[in-house]
């Protein structure tokens, strides 16, 4: 496996930063949903972008062996 | 009326608003960071996370047509089209008869067929590369997760991740009632 470049940590971060973020407005958006498909998709929404910050973050651990 | 409650607080529709252009702003993030990938591995994961940011984008937007809060773009003019329709084959043409002076575009069908069986120049080099590889990753290749053992052809040809396939086998068959 190749190392890291500096510019893929920047973007790996900045999208760290993204899911993070993004999980955070659709779990504050939960508390306004009125309605039960808004609910779902927030639901839904909130556990996808957990995931994805994780395959993120698994990502930079994967790559913690080559970095020098 | 309740004036204080609905005050300066963001509402269900205000949120989704809020989620679908930060959405879209994070497709855009996701391709360029696509391309500025300089590994295959991170390539490939931040494709597969653009793929299914883009995914969520479309359930968060039909979601929100469906609820009418957000109205559908206005048609476009049929004559405007037919202009377009009209300029753009006349380009089109153009371009092949460029094209026929330094001899591309004269097979006919069955021999652009046939051309696309074959495995293109450009890429044999690379699948020679891929074979010459193997004998040598085959060791770590076996230590790695399934995504981490594409290889550069595998990955041009529109390549899915094997560790998403169930994962999307099983979304298939069951939508979920805002798809």
């Amino acid at each position: 496996m190749q190392a890291l470049t500096s510019k893929e940590l920047a973007y790996i971060n900045d999208m760290l930063g993204g899911e993070d973020l993004l999980q955070k407005v659709c779990v504050a958006a939960m508390t306004t949903a009125n309605q039960s498909e808004v609910q779902q998709f927030l639901h839904h929404a909130v556990s996808e972008h957990q995931r994805r910050h994780s395959d993120l973050l698994r990502l930079l651990e994967q790559h913690e062996s080559v970095a020098h | 009326m309740q004036p204080q409650a609905m005050g300066a607080q963001l509402q269900e529709q205000d949120y989704m608003n809020e989620i679908l252009l930060f959405l879209k702003h994070q497709v855009l993030e996701y391709a360029t960071a696509v391309m500025e990938a300089s590994s295959i591995q991170v390539r490939q994961t931040m494709q597969r996370l653009l793929n299914e940011t883009l995914t969520e984008q479309a359930d968060c937007y039909q979601l929100m047509a469906r609820q009418g809060w957000y109205p559908p773009a206005p048609t476009a003019n049929r004559q405007d089209l037919l202009k377009s329709i009209q300029q753009h084959r006349q380009d089109a043409q153009k371009n092949m008869q460029i094209a026929r002076n330094v001899g591309i575009g004269m097979q006919n069908q069955t021999q652009i067929g046939s051309w696309q069986q074959q495995v293109p120049a450009w890429q044999t080099g690379q699948m020679r590369q891929q074979q010459g590889n193997q004998q040598s990753q085959q060791n770590v290749q076996q230590m790695q997760q399934p995504w981490q053992a594409a290889q550069p052809w595998q990955y041009t040809q529109n390549w899915q991740d094997p560790s998403q396939q169930f994962n999307w086998q099983q979304q298939n068959q069951s939508r979920q009632p805002w798809q």
